[in-house]
């Protein structure tokens, strides 16, 4: 049998769909592309392969009709996008029945900045319906599947968008991180992605699930492209009041600059390397923390001792904001409305019933549930209080180390189906990386070798606003070794 | 355990209809689910400020100026049923029949 994965040994070595928007950048300057090739290139890859991967539900042009940004780093660069991020004109369902047939009048805030720096949107993605799982399994537009392995996961709920990028048909694909949305599947299919701090890019039109842990951020094929990506959908936005005015330095000159290394404190969780991680995962993890401290980092223990409490202060905190998020769907304004009812609220009712897929309608009752009088104490409340203790844990732990590292999963791309039976199962898969949402901190996820022939990420987590150390620590890594190299055979 | 009368009670808060088959699954799941989760209620958080805000809880104020907007037409375009002026929706307010 072939192997399902190629490595190469530096980007000169790959083939153009597989190098880093930086690479296509030089040559698109250098005219030995041109933006019109590569629009059509991956197009073709992102049509050919979606018979089997099902990454995309809509694939369009490209950026034939795009103006501007001539002079930007991704002008003429094919990117995708996730579907709950709304694009003017072209269809945006969030993979739900209930937005089946809805066409956005207006473009998100990060699909403006995109577009005025010249990229060329070559598709929206598949996704979990409302963002709402960890395995692209509950899209109502059926499963994405996972480049490096078919019958496998890509996880989620930003699966599509990993798969964009892993499998070579988009160099950037934004996507959407309530609770790991990113850079879990980022982890399951060897690329790279990140949820920057909370606040530093604009939700405006990014179809709300979760809106205190919500954020949008991208994927891509190294740490210096997330920094490019970064840099051009960041900052402030009127439109979003809980955007953040803190200052954006231009994130790609940061990282171009290169960091030392010497005496930067990584700190590791001991919670995080628990049982129930997968060998291949604790080895390969422990591996790239050698690999930093080779690179003269300083290796300190930290103790995030309310890990443990994640989960359901997790699932009840974002369940309720989005039974609250939710309740617009109504078959009144957009989308679709039941055929057939009897007065305005078997409308709203049956509407709901026929438009919401299990695992959303499974949320929205835990969260109506979690909200309601006699059970607000108990569980909300206690919930927000808990998660204060978990934002503590974080600044104390940021108070002795500059950086955290971890695993991004506990084990490589599961079996599609085999999470799907029970809930619970399947949210413990996201242990690792809700934790940054609650604390509002970023954390980025990066290749950093393989168990059983799959993918494993390693997490690099910073304090608010520290995007630019998080990136560059990672780039560093990516100099000295070769595990984003290693792309899956499609 | 929550009971499937429970379940019927709050998906009527959210609006939803659910078959007698979603109910038994849902009662099952979500007392599963709440099982685990009250380990957070064993938690000392005497005293603790709950987090209402993500990061900042700055109140945000701006110019109450006009500006452009969308305009009624294509605000109402994406509504399953229009007038091309307001969206139309079943009659709110019910007749009883006459006899």
């Amino acid at each position: 049998m072939s192997e399902n994965y190629i490595k190469y040994a530096n980007y000169k070595e790959m083939p153009v769909h597989f190098k880093p928007a930086h690479e296509i950048r030089r040559m698109i300057d250098a005219k030995e592309i041109s933006e019109a090739e590569l629009t059509k290139m991956a197009v073709e890859r992102a049509s050919s392969s979606n018979g089997v991967l099902n990454a995309f539900l809509s694939i369009s042009g490209g950026g034939a009709e795009l103006a501007g940004g001539k002079n930007s780093f991704w002008a003429g660069i094919p990117v995708a996008l996730k579907d709950n991020i709304v694009t003017k004109g072209i269809k945006t369902t969030a993979g739900s029945k209930i937005l089946e047939n809805y066409t956005p009048i207006y473009d998100a805030t990060v699909v403006q900045k995109l577009k005025n720096a010249g990229a060329s949107i070559i598709g929206k993605t598949n996704m979990d319906e409302f963002a709402m799982g960890s395995s692209t399994e509950n899209s109502a537009f059926g499963v994405t599947k996972n480049p490096w392995d078919i019958t496998r996961v890509p996880g989620g709920s930003s699966g599509g968008s990993a798969v964009a990028v892993a499998s070579g048909s988009a160099y950037m694909a934004l996507g959407s991180d309530t609770g790991g949305s990113i850079r879990q599947p980022a982890a399951l299919c060897g690329v790279c992605g990140m949820k920057p701090t909370y606040g530093r890019v604009s939700r405006y039109g990014l179809i709300a699930f979760a809106s205190s842990l919500d954020q949008i951020g991208p994927f891509t094929r190294d740490a210096l492209d997330m920094a490019h990506a970064l840099d051009a959908i960041c900052g402030h936005d009127p439109k979003d009041s809980t955007s953040s005015a803190a200052p954006a330095e231009s994130f790609s000159d940061f990282v171009k600059k290169g960091m030392d290394m010497n005496g930067v404190k990584i700190g590791i969780p001991d919670e995080y390397f628990g049982e129930g991680i997968e060998q291949g995962v604790s080895d390969r993890v422990k591996e790239a923390i050698g690999q930093f401290e080779k690179m003269g980092a300083k290796i300190v223990s930290v103790k995030l001792p309310h890990t443990k409490y994640a989960i359901p202060v997790y699932y009840l905190i974002a369940t309720a904001e989005a039974s609250s998020n939710l309740s617009r769907f109504d078959g009144v304004k957009y989308g679709f409305r039941a055929a057939e009812f009897k007065n305005l609220k078997d409308m709203y009712m049956k509407t709901r019933d026929e438009g919401f897929g299990a695992e959303v309608k499974r949320r929205i009752i835990l969260g109506t549930y979690a909200l309601s009088s006699g059970y607000y104490d108990a569980y909300y409340k206690t919930a927000q209080k808990a998660r204060t203790k978990i934002k503590e844990d974080f600044q104390d732990a940021f108070s002795r180390a500059d950086l955290i590292l971890s695993p991004v999963t506990p084990a490589a791309a599961f079996k599609i189906g085999e999470k799907t039976a029970d809930p619970l199962t399947m949210y413990m898969s996201d242990i690792f990386t809700i934790s940054a949402n609650l604390a509002s901190i970023p954390a980025l996820s990066i290749p950093c070798g393989l168990s059983g022939g799959m993918p494993v990420g390693l997490q690099l987590s910073g304090n608010y606003f520290q995007e630019g150390k998080m990136l560059a620590a990672a780039y560093e890594f990516q100099k000295r070794t070769d595990h984003h190299l290693c792309v899956a055979a499609v | 355990m929550i009971s499937k009368e429970e379940i019927t009670k709050i998906a009527g808060l959210a609006m939803l209809e659910l078959s007698e088959t979603e109910k038994t699954e849902y009662s099952s799941q979500l007392s599963s689910l709440l099982g685990y989760f009250k380990d957070i209620q064993s938690l000392d958080l005497a005293g603790v400020e709950p987090t209402n805000h993500a990061l900042v809880a700055d109140n945000v104020l701006r110019e109450d100026t006009a500006a452009p907007s969308l305009g009624q037409k294509t605000v109402v375009a994406g509504a399953p049923a229009t007038d091309g002026k307001s969206y139309r929706v079943p009659a709110i307010i019910e007749t009883e029949e006459q006899p």
